[in-house]
């Protein structure tokens, strides 16, 4: 931190100097109450704000995460949990900005007493945290938003989970996965990564429907 | 209207004296803070032992900032009286016992 040093001003002081040096005092006053009003302001306009967005993300669209394909209900789970965390450490800070912290703090701590004027210190460092909080707080809030408006458009948006597939065993060992179509005569092919084949149903061990092929089957 | 620490309960008056800048910077201290300086030291004047804090930025203030901090190397910088006594007189809403000067501040470091 930067060290200061006083020594006597060359100039003397004027009426214009009194003025300033009142004005450095004056804007300091209520400084507090400034922020506290501001962010319960914020508070209050970006708590509509966040609840109109849920609101509006529930009204239409697919509601469902669970019919998106894979990975996009993963991501968009991941965001919700993301836009819940920054939800909740914003709603926190604005709280923190507006009330203070909701803790007992020692005197110790707040009083300086090498100072002549401790009072003027201590209300001016919890200005400044709850300033920070304030801007913090914001910043998260807006950061929730964006991450709620993703969740709901990947849910709107994403494309759907694909229909169940079957997997097929026969007698001799082979075993297949994917869909089952009728090709243009009517027969059953059994499509999969690998091609399509004709469906044998002759000697079919177990014929079942699997959320998903298992990776290196075919 | 004096107290043990030695202060002057003079009647609240806007003034000035040469004198002024020197013996407060005799003795006042400059405390580094979060926001800024803290000056610390006795009022020429009333002798009451004052601070003035002096910051950087403030919160949306309505009014105009007023002296800034010195970033670096040295500034002059208008002060006045902020102690706490009592001053027969005094307005409201004004501090201290009037007394008002101006003091180099720099950075040493
Ligand atoms: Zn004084
Ligand atoms: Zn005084």
């Amino acid at each position: 931190m930067t060290q200061y040093q006083i020594t006597r001003a060359p100039q003397a002081a004027t009426a214009v100097d009194r003025r300033a040096a009142r004005a450095q005092i004056r804007i300091q006053d209520g400084e507090l109450n400034r922020v506290r009003a501001a962010a319960i302001s914020w508070r209050n306009g970006l708590g509509a704000l966040l609840a109109g967005l849920i609101g509006f993300g529930l009204i239409k669209g697919r509601t469902d995460v669970g019919q998106l394909a894979s990975p996009y209900d993963a991501i968009v789970g991941g965001t919700l949990a993301a836009a819940l965390v920054a939800g909740g450490f914003s709603a926190w800070l604005l709280m923190r900005a507006a009330h203070g912290r909701p803790a007992a703090v020692s005197t110790a701590e707040l009083v300086d007493r090498s100072t002549n004027d401790p009072e003027t210190r201590a209300l001016q460092d919890e200005t400044l945290d709850s300033w920070l909080a304030l801007r913090r707080g914001v910043l998260l809030a807006f950061g929730c938003g964006f991450l709620l408006c993703s969740a709901v458009a990947t849910t709107w948006y994403g494309p759907p989970k694909d229909g169940p597939q079957v997997e097929a065993r026969w007698r001799n060992g082979a075993v297949l996965c994917g869909t089952v179509e009728s090709d243009a005569s009517g027969a059953l092919m059994f499509r999969t990564p690998a091609g399509t084949v004709p469906l044998d149903l002759t000697g079919i061990v177990t014929l079942r429907a699997v959320d998903t092929c298992p990776t290196g089957a075919s | 209207m004096t107290t043990s620490t030695g202060h002057q309960g003079v009647p609240y008056e806007e003034i000035t004296e040469d004198a002024y800048s020197d013996a407060f910077a005799h003795g006042a201290r400059a405390i580094p803070t979060r926001r800024g300086v803290l000056l610390d030291g006795g009022c020429p004047r009333c002798a009451g032992q004052m601070s003035y804090p002096l910051v950087d930025k403030v919160f949306r203030s309505p009014l105009p900032p007023g002296a800034q901090v010195p970033a670096t190397n040295s500034k002059v910088v208008a002060i006045l009286c902020t102690c706490p006594e009592d001053h027969p007189a005094r307005p409201d809403g004004e501090r201290g016992c009037g007394a008002y000067w101006n003091i180099t501040l720099s950075a040493t470091t």
